[in-house]
């Protein structure tokens, strides 16, 4: 089952994921990535060119992603809540990045998936722009309960 | 007498309009030259007919209007001494076609491969930073600025991959797409034309 999960992005955690990643990526660090991630990258490809597409090296960075540096705040059952979202989000700039956000680092986005990011101060703005939707309430409360940047996106 | 006198009128009258009608009219000509492309132009000043190539640009320019058509035209006009031409151009501070000056850094730092001195100045952007490596062969420069990309832009990072490197990548987006086209299409043609050139004309350009 698809589910939809609304999670805080850990700064230290996800600060020293970028740290890493970007030495492997930088310096085509093909040890080192086998030594992270226990996969080994194509011989004749740039580490960098592999890691967008839907393979074994995308998924073990996602998985690695989401358990050092997502915590999950809100789940939906609903695999179509992002629509639900967008319906709701009008002209407001900080809901409409929660769904469509093109800028978000491959490492927290799920290949082919819609997701997004609402950065900290932004939050309140889409608390706010949500609040009149009786069935988002639970995702309005988890918006509202700090200011750190949250990622939405489907599991796994 | 008068009869033959009338024929030998409508005779002339009829030859001149048939020799009047053969010879080519300005207007003629320039639609012939406005027949070229942008890409014509570019190739036939590389091979030293910059006259024609003006020529191909100002009936570019007419007909389709702004962009990289009047920058290169003016660009031509700064090659062939007439900096009064090619300052007419633009307008006030602007660049010709209406082009913005950081887009432009942006297609010659990629043309150029020298993003961290274009025309004096540092050019911060991933893209041009990566175009600008793969234009230079600088593979950890490369490294670098897609590394950069994939973490401020995958999508615009998937679209270098395949179109840049020729290597297997997602489908990117429309949005994408664009962001490309506006610093790839400049840098084609700077390449080509020479982006020791285009340099000179932006500090000409920029000269008080």
């Amino acid at each position: 089952m698809t589910v939809v999960v609304l999670c805080e992005v850990l700064p230290g955690p996800h600060a020293t994921f970028l740290a890493r990643i970007r030495a492997i990526l930088t310096d085509d660090d093909r040890a080192g990535l086998k030594a992270w991630l226990g996969v080994d990258p194509e011989a004749d490809l740039p580490i960098f060119a592999q890691v967008l597409a839907d393979g074994p090296i995308r998924r073990a960075i996602r998985a690695r992603a989401a358990a050092e540096c997502l915590r999950e705040i809100w789940s939906s059952p609903n695999p179509l809540i992002d629509d639900r979202i967008r319906d709701e989000a009008g002209d407001v700039a900080a809901v409409r990045q929660l769904v469509d956000d093109p800028t978000l680092p491959f490492h927290l986005r799920a290949p082919g998936e819609t997701v997004g990011r609402t950065l900290g101060a932004n939050r309140k703005a889409a608390a706010d722009a949500l609040a009149d939707s009786g069935d988002l309430a639970d995702l309005v409360t988890a918006l509202r309960a700090g200011d750190g940047e949250v990622v939405l996106g489907p599991l796994g | 007498m008068a009869y033959a006198l009338g024929a030998l009128a409508v005779v002339i009258a009829v030859g001149a309009w048939l020799l009047l009608r053969k010879r080519p009219r300005k207007s003629a000509a320039v639609r012939a030259e406005a027949g070229g492309t942008l890409d014509d132009a570019v190739r036939i000043r590389g091979e030293g007919d910059l006259a024609r190539a003006r020529a191909i640009l100002g009936a570019l320019d007419v007909a389709k209007g702004g962009g990289l058509r009047r920058f290169l035209r003016a660009v031509a006009a700064f090659e062939a001494g007439d900096g009064a031409s090619a300052r007419a151009l633009g307008s006030g501070t602007a660049l010709p076609g209406g082009l913005s000056s950081g887009l432009v850094l942006l297609q010659l730092a990629a043309a150029s491969g020298r993003a961290a001195d274009v025309v004096g100045r540092e050019v911060q952007s991933d893209l041009a930073r990566a175009l600008g490596a793969k234009t230079g062969g600088d593979d950890a420069a490369l490294r670098g600025a897609m590394t950069a990309l994939l973490l401020s832009d995958p999508e615009l990072a998937a679209l270098v991959i395949s179109k840049e490197l020729g290597m297997p990548a997602p489908p990117s987006t429309p949005r994408a797409a664009e962001r490309y086209a506006s610093v790839a299409r400049g840098r084609d043609l700077f390449v080509r034309w020479g982006p020791e050139r285009i340099a000179a004309f932006l500090a000409f350009w920029e000269k008080p």
